[in-house]
Parts: C-alpha cells; structure tokens; sequence
C-alpha cells in the first residue's frame, strides 16, 4: 500500500486570486476550438438580437481564466505536484449570473478536498474556485479534480 | 428528438445527439491556443509516449465543451444552473465521439418553472464511456 503523496493539511489552502479581463476575441477564439455553432458565442451582432448585451461566454469557457495566467500550472507546483503525474478526472460548475465580453472576472480558489481510493493507491485533490465579475456578482463557481497517477 | 418547445421534455426523452467526427492534433493545436492550456500531454507525441501513451490525448475540457454545445443546443444558456462532467476514460486522437443527453427528472414548483435533471455521456465509437454528467436546467415561468 503506498501513502497518499498529499499532505490532508493542504485542505483549506487559498491561493492568490486572479483576475481576468474577458476579451471579446478570446470568445470567439474558443467558440472556434470548441466549434460552436450558435452565434451568440462569437458573433456580437447576434447576441445583440437575441438580447444579449454582447457575445456570451460557453458554459466551459470559465477554464481558460486560470489557463490563461503567466504560469498556469504554478498552482500545482507550489504544492511539489508536477504536471506530468495528473490527469483531470472532474469538473462540476454551478451558474448564477450570465458571463459576457468585457467583464472582468475576479477567481477566488483554494483546495477543497483531497482523498484516496483503492486503499492509498490513487490519490485525488479537488480545488474550488468562485468567480465574481466586476459589479461583484458572483457569476459561478467550479470544483475541479486530478487524479495524481 | 427536436422539440421548440423545451417545456414539453419528460423524463426519458433524449436530447438531440452531437456526434463529434474526428478529433485531429489540429483540433487539439487550436484548443491550446485559445485555452492556453498547453500540457504537453496533449501537443508533444514523445512527451506522451514516455508517460506509457500510444499518442497525444484530447484535453477533457475540449470534449466537455462539446458535451456543453449539445446541451446549449436544446437549452439557452441562462437556463443552465449547474454542469458537470466525470471524465471516465482518455479520449485519443481520431476518436469519433457522440455527446447524448436524457431528462431523467422534471419537476415544477409553486411558481411554475420547470427544472430538469438531465444525465448526459460522451460514448466513442467503439462504445467506451469517456465521459458521464449531469445538468440542472430551470426554465422561469413568465
């Protein structure tokens, strides 16, 4: 049986926020990787008539904000994980407020929960994050688990 | 099954399929650079093979997104409460994937908004579960 390679006392721990600008090209960038088909997505024109007040973010897009950082990964090296040894085993979001281009999104995260399986084998870490935008909004929030192989 | 009306779902109906092609090193190129997630998992085939990999995989949060278009599909966006996504299995470079969705509870409260749960899978064509999710829709009564 091996040891869980994660300190539990980790539980808790709060990263630095991160604050993200939403540009309307990023949009339309991922809308394109993702292949989207409906316009309001990537197309202001469209959003507009359909009543939105410009292009609306997809429901994944929220990943991108930690993505897009200098370091993205530096998160999980900052507690001795390396990139190599995860895979992503989950991703739960819950929505409260519509995500839009322009909007600037504050992400507070921290982990959440880190457990084992198949008696100390494999180990997850799940890490909480919630994203406000710049009325101070709470627009969603996502848990995101690795699975440490 | 196609429905306007997304107020007439009950539970067992299916959502309109997505069925996704193929998945080339492109896609997954393109999906890096607007993601910015660039692990070499998923670009550098060598990288990839040293960690006991045939080939490059495809970055989960791509094939949930694809999960996601279907959902965005039949639903608005602003009727999704909450998505969610196990990734079950690695999905591989050419992989021809089908994204499905069931209403497998509908409820409607005092107000009359309508909330479902829907169970949703990505299946690849030789029938291993990549993914298994869930959603909550609410649709406001007006």
């Amino acid at each position: 049986m091996k040891k869980s390679v994660l300190n539990k006392k980790l539980i808790g721990k709060q990263y630095p926020a991160i604050t993200y600008k939403i540009k309307k090209d990023m949009l339309v960038s991922f809308a394109k990787a993702t292949e989207q088909v409906n316009p309001i997505f990537f197309d202001e024109q469209i959003a507009k008539e359909k009543g939105h007040p410009t292009i609306v973010a997809p429901p994944t897009f929220l990943t991108v904000v930690t993505m897009q950082q200098e370091k993205p990964y530096e998160y999980l090296e900052k507690i001795n994980i390396s990139l190599s040894s995860v895979l992503h085993a989950g991703q739960e979001y819950s929505y409260y407020h519509p995500i839009y281009a322009g909007d600037e999104i504050k992400m507070k995260y921290k982990i959440d929960d880190i457990y084992d399986k198949k008696n100390g084998l494999i180990t997850f870490i799940a890490f909480r994050s919630k994203y406000i935008n710049q009325n101070n909004i709470k627009v969603a929030e996502s848990v995101s688990t690795l699975v440490i192989r | 099954m196609m429905l306007d009306d997304i107020t007439q779902f009950e539970v067992g109906d299916q959502l309109s399929p997505l069925i996704i092609n193929k998945i080339t090193k492109k896609s997954l190129k393109r999906y890096a650079r607007a993601s910015g997630d660039y692990n070499p998992i998923h670009l550098d085939k060598d990288f990839a093979q040293k960690y006991g990999l045939p080939n490059v995989i495809v970055h989960g949060m791509l094939v949930m997104s694809y999960l996601g278009r279907m959902l965005t599909n039949t639903f608005p966006q602003a009727t999704i409460v909450d998505f969610s996504s196990q990734f079950i299995s690695m999905t591989h470079i050419n992989d021809k994937l089908s994204c499905a969705g069931k209403i497998i509870k509908k409820t409607t409260d005092i107000s009359g908004n309508i909330i479902y749960k829907v169970q949703l899978k990505v299946v690849s064509d030789n029938n291993e579960k990549r993914i298994i999710g869930k959603a909550s829709i609410i649709i406001l009564e007006n």
